[in-house]
């Protein structure tokens, strides 16, 4: 349906759109580049405290303590998000308690981050008495990933075929030996690169770690999920609301190192997926 | 008759027997989670009403918790985030829909799968960036041409948005076009039809009820953004209409007042709890009538 | 009941059998006996209710969401759905062949080891898998290259593959939904000699759009159609003598 050579003027101007949109996501990329070359530097990076001046600054806090919250938030929400697509793809004899869970998900789905964190700000910090620290960073942000992660978890467990699945039943094998032998194996791959994919969004969050509140200044690297909050995107915001231009520089340099794990991640879930296929085979 | 013939040969192990309350558990659990959220926000907003009269929430026209006698008029952040969303999706939409066009019609298989990538890129990019951004290039370029261009202002947050905004557009109604049955376009390419003319009245009518909905889940995402129009848009609590000044969202009011040290039980406190109401309503409503809009046209497309 | 002195005695037994999909009925009041060591046929139009009738006979209906069934199937006598009966159970003893050929992405070793293995039948399973193999005429071909991926085997050694995986775990029926409409004539011709072979030992049930194959292969034939059975009975009969105008208006209309 495709013709590249039968253009009209419709096609002119949607070339125009994308050749604008295109140009745009460039232009936006390589200026945050410029402004984050000054500060780039291996001290900006490992330095094990964020200051109040724009001098000898860094972001080693905040890369710890987002990767502090990664690791919560995986830890809770994939065990909890994958299990729940499984119940939901193989083992929910009702439908409606099926669909009661999927609509709630979709509700969830659709709660704005910021209002995650007010949330978390009542539940996790105040109610269950987990103050401003990284675990209640890490547990916001589970409860935000959830929905996404069972829903990529669903689209990978579908991709496995019907045929094959009603096969293994044919041959007396029980649900959990479908699951386990089966399901869980053949869809691996997309499991492990969409749970990457859906984490690496996670933890650019920044509305719900401000609104917990996370620190932008700390003079230790945290050591342990009941530290003080720290993370790269609220690190970003808070040197981004300094007028001062050193600072300006040091959110841009900050907004690299996020862009670069986050695409780190999904690089990494995108080739551990690969891997798992290969082996498989 | 026998029914030990026909059971389970072997004991069933423990995988077999807690496998399926384990993951009704999960599924449980995940529910809960929605559950336990609109919970918190449904108490905490009754006790703010109890406090505050639902009259002055909606009806006030002024926003001010910490002054000495509190107002709470949520009609200015209201009218602000409905001025950020609707302004940046007059951005998102048209470039949006064109480039989902471009990309589902005349992009060759390569181009395609840069555009593709570059929204996928884009989609990627966490919104505090997009919101240095706004401020460090968006804003400065708008200042060079508007002298009266405030240093927060809504157009920059609207642009920024928008830049957002684009992936989602792009790839829901891209899937819409793409849903569109092949052999309908063949119909009307085959009666001589210039490719223009098949896209404008076979194509795009097929798929409008999807495109229609894609533009709404967008609407929906921007409602919601918040590190954008806190960075880029200011904290001024007042109706006003110009793009070039400064405003302050629902978003951005919880994300400036809420920097975690907020009283427990303080008006102030139960203030983000009724804002989150509104943006949680909002945003489900918004998605309620894209599915609304998509369930209505393909009811009419198969009878 | 002693196998061999039942003689043709039911191994199956369907009762007023009805089964419907998310409130779609599929299958209406059937009652229907399958012999033992008999070939029966289940012929009829596309969407007349064979598939579903052979997948009550293992209990496959209900892995689909929103499948309800009524009425009884007793195989050797035993309502498979009452308390107690186990559904893996039900399947290992009643094994399925299913249109395409639908292999696990593993080696041909794990494929057919595959029921034994979740079974836990595995002190033989070498032994079994050869067997199981030889019976389908693939052990001399693939006895040297059991750990090759089963997808790099032709079609119609993958779909004889299935049948290994399934006579590797000793079934007393055979349900064979379709399994030659994917392959060409040539395959066809070598799974219908392994189907005739099988005859006797197993009681099988074939569900075909294929009216020759049935009068080829098959003793009893039961026509289907709306999700009724119309008639059944001995395969020459129902091909010669139809009773009903529905059958007879199948198997003369369109017969090639």
């Amino acid at each position: 349906m495709r013709a590249a050579r039968d253009r009209d003027w419709l096609g002119g101007l949607s070339g125009a759109a994308a050749v604008l949109s295109g140009g745009a996501f460039l232009t936006l990329m390589g200026f945050l580049l410029i402004d984050a070359l000054p500060a780039l530097q291996l001290d900006f990076l490992l330095s094990p405290s964020t200051s109040r001046l724009p001098d000898g600054t860094g972001i080693g806090p905040a890369v710890v303590g987002s990767a502090w919250i990664l690791l919560i938030a995986a830890a809770l929400a994939l065990p909890v998000g994958i299990g729940t697509a499984v119940y939901l793809e193989e083992y929910a004899r009702r439908r409606r308690t099926a669909t009661a869970v999927g609509r709630a998900l979709d509700g969830l789905a659709a709660v704005p981050p910021v209002v995650h964190g007010v949330v978390g700000l009542a539940v996790f910090v105040r109610a269950l008495g987990m103050g401003a620290t990284i675990l209640a960073g890490g547990c916001t942000l589970a409860t935000l990933a959830l929905p996404a992660v069972v829903s990529t978890a669903r689209e990978a467990l579908r991709s496995v075929s019907p045929e094959v699945r009603l096969a293994a039943y044919s041959l007396g094998a029980t649900k959990w030996q479908v699951v386990r032998r089966e399901l869980l194996p053949t869809a691996a791959p997309s499991l492990v690169a969409g749970s990457c994919l859906t984490l690496s969004r996670a933890i650019g969050e920044a509305a719900p770690l401000l609104v917990l509140g996370a620190v932008s200044f700390i003079t230790f690297v945290p050591a342990a999920p009941g530290d003080p909050l720290v993370s790269l995107p609220t690190q970003v915001f808070a040197w981004t609301t300094r007028a001062h231009a050193d600072f300006a520089a040091l959110a841009a340099a900050a907004s690299v190192a996020l862009l670069a794990a986050m695409v780190g991640l999904r690089l990494a879930g995108a080739v551990l997926g690969r891997a798992l296929q290969r082996s498989a085979r | 008759m026998r029914p030990q013939v026909l059971a389970a040969s072997r004991v069933p192990g423990l995988g077999d027997r807690l496998a399926g309350p384990a993951f009704l558990v999960c599924a449980l659990l995940s529910a809960s989670v929605a559950i336990v959220l609109l919970a918190v926000i449904g108490v905490e907003t009754a006790r703010f009403f109890s406090q505050v009269s639902p009259l002055e929430f909606f009806a006030r026209t002024r926003w001010a918790p910490l002054a000495e006698t509190p107002n709470f008029g949520v009609l200015p952040l209201f009218a602000a985030t409905a001025q950020v969303a609707v302004g940046a999706l007059c951005i998102a939409a048209p470039l949006g829909l064109l480039m989902a066009l471009y990309i589902a019609q005349y992009a060759g298989e390569t181009v395609a799968r840069g555009l593709n990538a570059i929204m996928g890129g884009l989609a990627g990019v966490p919104t505090v960036i997009l919101g240095y951004l706004a401020l460090n290039l968006v804003t400065p370029a708008l200042r060079s041409l508007w002298a009266g261009v405030e240093a927060f202002n809504a157009l920059s947050a609207c642009i920024a948005v928008a830049a957002m905004l684009l992936p989602t557009v792009v790839v829901l109604s891209r899937d819409a076009l793409a849903r569109v049955p092949v052999p309908l376009m063949e119909a009307g390419l085959a009666l001589g039809a210039p490719r223009g003319r098949v896209v404008l009245r076979v194509q795009l009518p097929a798929a409008g009820a999807g495109m229609a909905a894609a533009v709404l889940m967008a609407l929906a995402r921007a409602v919601g953004e918040t590190m954008i129009v806190t960075l880029a848009a200011g904290n001024q609590a007042q109706l006003g209409w110009s793009p070039l000044e400064g405003l302050r969202t629902l978003t951005a009011y919880i994300a400036q007042a809420s920097l975690g040290d907020t009283a427990t039980g303080t008006l102030q406190y139960g203030s983000f709890f009724a804002v989150s109401a509104v943006l949680v309503a909002v945003s489900w409503g918004l998605r309620g009538l894209a599915g609304l809009v998509v369930a209505r046209a393909s009811g009419w497309r198969r009878p | 009941m002693n196998r061999s002195a039942s003689g043709r005695s039911p191994v199956l037994v369907a009762e007023d059998l009805s089964v419907s999909f998310a409130g779609k009925v599929a299958l209406e009041g059937v009652s229907l006996a399958i012999p033992r060591g008999c070939l029966t046929a289940l012929i009829g139009p596309e969407g007349g209710g064979k598939s579903t009738l052979l997948r009550s006979f293992n209990r496959l209906n209900e892995l689909t969401p929103g499948a309800v069934t009524a009425g009884i199937v007793r195989l050797n006598g035993v309502d498979i759905h009452q308390g107690g009966v186990d559904a893996a159970t039900v399947r290992r003893k009643v094994g399925m062949v299913f249109p395409e050929a639908t292999l696990f992405p593993r080696s041909i070793f794990d494929n057919v080891a595959f029921g034994l293995r979740a079974s836990g039948q595995v002190e033989e399973l070498h032994n079994r898998i050869e067997e199981a193999l030889t019976t389908v005429g693939l052990w001399s071909g693939i006895a040297d290259t059991l750990d090759a991926r089963a997808l790099s085997l032709a079609p119609g050694d993958r779909q004889r593959l299935c049948f290994a995986r399934t006579l590797a775990l000793r079934p007393e029926v055979l349900l064979l939904d379709e399994p030659t409409t994917a392959l060409d004539s040539a395959a066809t011709a070598r799974i219908e000699s392994l189907v005739h072979g099988l005859k006797g030992d197993y009681t099988i049930v074939l569900a075909t759009s294929g009216r020759r194959q049935a009068a080829r292969l098959s003793e009893l034939t039961a026509y289907l159609e709306g999700g009724e059975l119309v008639e059944h009975g001995p395969t020459e009969t129902i091909f010669t003598n139809p009773r009903d105008a529905r059958t007879e208006s199948y198997l003369t209309g369109r017969f090639r």
